[in-house]
């Protein structure tokens, strides 16, 4: 075998730059698109709305279809249902996705950006500190169902949930509405939902606190039961691509700052 | 005590532990229920919004796949659709052209529906500005009454309409009145989907309104739709439906349980459903039915059985702790009780029953002891033989009651003639002796013996009767009548006889005449 390097003294090495190169080799292949995949999209600020019909996610998406080639339907729906499908096979690909111990189980990534999470609280809550809003037992907050945040945001969810303090929703909009109306106290944010967040009457209203906790990458959620681990390698690199060539970044910039964009996406 | 007490206050707090730790659990597993059921009904309504959004996408394939539409194939294809029993609450689909495709015959004709044909229209109708219905499936005589009723007259339809052709996507209306029910019936909403034209780009907001060639839309009441779900509803789980984020009563479209308002339930939660530019909240209770559902016992049955545990160890400890005390208090007691027998049976053996007076066998052994001890200091003693007088007619005429109580008395009566030191003993009968084991006359004897004499000639009152007896008593001096106990006895005893002999109610010495 010619692969231009020197594997008798350290065989151990030669076994790793074989995987390597075992792996770039799937990675140079197409994927497979000799069946339809299935890709959803979930509604969220800046991610994807169904009142323009576009956003982040949309995009990704639609440079993904180009790039590979594949035929894929494009569906929205609530997040939650989204992780049920991606855990049964029944979906391939979604994005902006997370990934904890759980969802490692049946779910693979591809990152492609990271951000961090705030909590968006009211101003009348007297909340100064994350720890306050925990403290306070009249305060609720309000939460997308299925949704994951950055470890510290997941705790104070977790520990409210437990006290029977979150309302849940199946998307964004309601707990916009509810905060104003004073039904929930807080939620947590993250930088798609910047243009909700500069509307009039939510600045007025709230301030955003910050977790003490490092950016989270996010990334294509591929379902492991669908997708064979050669495929997850080929759609790995074509995602990785679009960062490498600066597609990515290009997307972010149509919806933030250069700065910010560049934060996200390159991580 | 401390141990038992320390022992009771141990059980009584791994209870008490036990008894929290069984009320936490069954919190935790109601809790999980309830967010169980909670998931799963919001889920069930979502899921059947998801089908009637597919029914919809599969009409817009029909559109997508022709051209031309003709009424025909959209009744049959919805016909096909709606065999499903999955519709059930589908109360009709519909497709309504883009005012841009419609004529304007068709157009006055929607902007006359509800007016009188023959009054003009007003100079402001807008007749680029009408949606009027163009096919409504399935063909039913109610169904064909909107046709070509205008879907813009509604403001709540117009927006949501337009706000579907802007999207691409599905959009559902707030609470509307459906076109075939009267006014205020039943809360009731439409789902709505554009179609485009084939083969023109819909990729922005501004293509999808420059191709947009009509809408499809299916409207349903709410209750039909809940009673469509699949599978049963949770029991004990109330649910409200309040279209909105708010719930009050004028948005309250479904109720579960109407007749029921608990005031605190155990468990609520609060859920929202997202639409585009709308939601719905979903508003779910635990009921009494469903905390009855997970009922169980074992908290109160741990509670019960580690306090009567708690309360026989308590019990246990306390026995064994003080067995050894009890046990020596015991043996004290049986003793004593022994001694106390062996004392009675002491006494029983040598007395005299009647009058408790020493016996002939305890009084041999006095005498015995006293002339031993009379021989080793070489004093005198005496014994007196007192036999009573006419003892036995009071007998046979009073009867032997009359007589012991006569006996009982006479000793009595003796005996206070005695020094303590001194014996009387009953040897029989009315047969008495007396025993002075130190004396240092005759005379001293003499004297006790008339002391004897005297007492007992006064007479004695028993119940109501005066007894009249007397006492023949025989002296005998030791050691001048007799050496040893034998001699003295038969001496003493003989000049008994002789007293009674020489006429009663005297003393006479052995050694007399």
């Amino acid at each position: 075998m010619s692969l231009g390097i020197d594997c008798l003294p350290q065989r151990i090495l030669c076994a790793f730059a074989l995987l390597v190169a075992n792996g770039t080799a799937h990675a140079t292949e197409r994927p497979d698109c000799s069946r339809p995949l299935s890709l959803a999209l979930h509604e969220h600020g800046l991610l994807y709305s169904r009142q323009t019909g576009g956003g982040i996610d949309k995009d990704f998406a639609d440079e993904l279809i180009r790039r590979s080639g594949c035929r894929i339907n494009v569906t929205v729906m609530p997040r939650a249902r989204i992780w049920q499908l991606i855990e049964s096979g029944g979906l391939d690909f979604s994005l902006s996705g997370i990934a904890n111990e759980q969802r490692l189980l049946f779910a693979a990534f591809a990152w492609y950006f990271s951000n961090k999470y705030y909590l968006l609280v009211r101003r009348d809550a007297g909340v100064q500190k994350v720890e306050d809003f925990v403290r306070n037992p009249q305060l609720r907050l309000g939460a997308i169902r299925s949704f994951r945040y950055s470890p510290s945001a997941n705790r104070l969810v977790d520990a409210l949930d437990a006290d029977l303090r979150v309302s849940h929703s199946t998307g964004l909009a309601p707990l916009y509405a509810t905060l104003l109306a004073n039904q929930i106290q807080g939620m947590i944010v993250e930088p798609f939902d910047y243009p909700a967040l500069e509307s009039a009457t939510i600045r007025e209203q709230t301030a955003i606190l910050e977790f003490d906790d490092p950016a989270v990458p996010h990334g294509l959620i591929m379902s492991k039961r669908a997708l064979p681990l050669q495929e997850q390698a080929k759609w790995r690199a074509l995602v990785d691509s679009m960062r490498a060539d600066g597609t990515v970044e290009r997307i972010f910039d149509k919806y933030f700052k250069p700065e910010l964009s560049r934060a996200m996406t390159r991580f | 005590m401390l141990l038992t007490l320390s022992v009771g206050l141990a059980s009584l707090a791994l209870t008490t532990w036990l008894w929290q730790h069984e009320q936490r659990s069954l919190e935790a597993n109601l809790r999980a229920d309830f967010d169980f059921s909670v998931r799963q009904t919001t889920s069930r309504v979502e899921q059947r919004i998801a089908a009637y959004e597919q029914i919809l996408r599969a009409t817009r394939g029909l559109f997508d796949a022709s051209d031309r539409v003709e009424e025909r194939d959209f009744q049959r294809f919805v016909n096909t659709l709606a065999n499903g029993s999955e519709f059930a609450g589908l109360q009709a689909m519909v497709f309504t052209r883009s005012p841009t495709a419609v004529s304007p015959a068709d157009a006055v004709a929607a902007l006359r529906v509800g007016s009188k044909p023959d009054l003009p229209l007003q100079a402001s109708a807008d007749l680029n500005g009408v949606a009027p219905i163009t096919y409504v499936a399935p063909d039913t005589p109610i169904n064909r009454q909107v046709l070509g009723r205008n879907l813009f007259a509604n403001p709540l339809r117009r927006d949501t309409m337009l706000q579907a052709r802007d999207s691409g996507d599905i959009a559902i209306t707030p609470r509307i009145d459906l076109l075939m029910d009267d006014p205020a019936s039943q809360p009731a909403f439409a789902i709505y989907m554009a179609i485009y034209a084939q083969g023109q780009p819909v990729d922005t907001p501004a293509a999808r309104r420059a191709s947009l060639r009509g809408w499809v839309h299916v409207a349903f009441r709410l209750h039909d739709l809940m009673a469509s779900l699949y599978g049963e509803s949770t029991p004990g789980i109330a649910l409200r439906i309040y279209d909105g984020i708010r719930t009050e009563p004028d948005n309250l479209m479904f109720d579960s349980h109407p007749e029921t308002d608990a005031p605190t339930p155990l468990f609520q939660a609060t859920e929202y459903i997202s639409f585009p530019q709308h939601a719905w909240t979903l508003q779910i209770r635990s009921t009494a039915a469903f905390e009855r559902r997970h009922e169980r016992d074992s908290a109160r049955i741990i509670a019960f059985a580690g306090a009567s545990v708690g309360l026989l160890l308590a019990l246990l400890t306390w026995q064994l702790a003080t067995g050894r005390a009890r046990a020596y208090k015991h043996a004290r007691r049986m003793t004593r009780e022994l001694r106390d027998s062996e004392e009675r049976m002491r006494h029983m053996a040598q007395h005299d029953a009647l009058t408790q007076l020493p016996n002939r066998a305890l009084f041999a052994d006095r005498l015995n002891a006293a002339l031993a001890l009379a021989r080793r200091d070489k004093t005198r003693a005496s014994l007196m033989f007192v036999d009573l007088d006419r003892f036995k007619p009071v007998n046979d005429v009073y009867g032997h009651a009359i007589g012991d109580r006569l006996l009982v008395a006479a000793a009595a009566r003796m005996r206070e003639c005695l020094r303590e030191s001194d014996t009387l003993a009953r040897m029989g009968g009315d047969e008495f002796v007396v025993l002075l084991p130190h004396i240092e006359t005759d005379h001293d004897a003499e004297r006790v013996a008339e002391r004897i004499r005297t007492a007992l000639a006064r007479p004695f009152l028993i119940d109501t009767h005066t007894l009249l007896i007397s006492a023949s008593i025989g002296i005998g001096i030791f050691p001048d009548d007799g050496n040893d106990h034998e001699s003295l006895i038969k001496s003493a005893d003989d000049a008994m006889y002789r007293a009674k002999d020489s006429g009663r109610d005297q003393l006479i010495f052995a050694s007399g005449p």
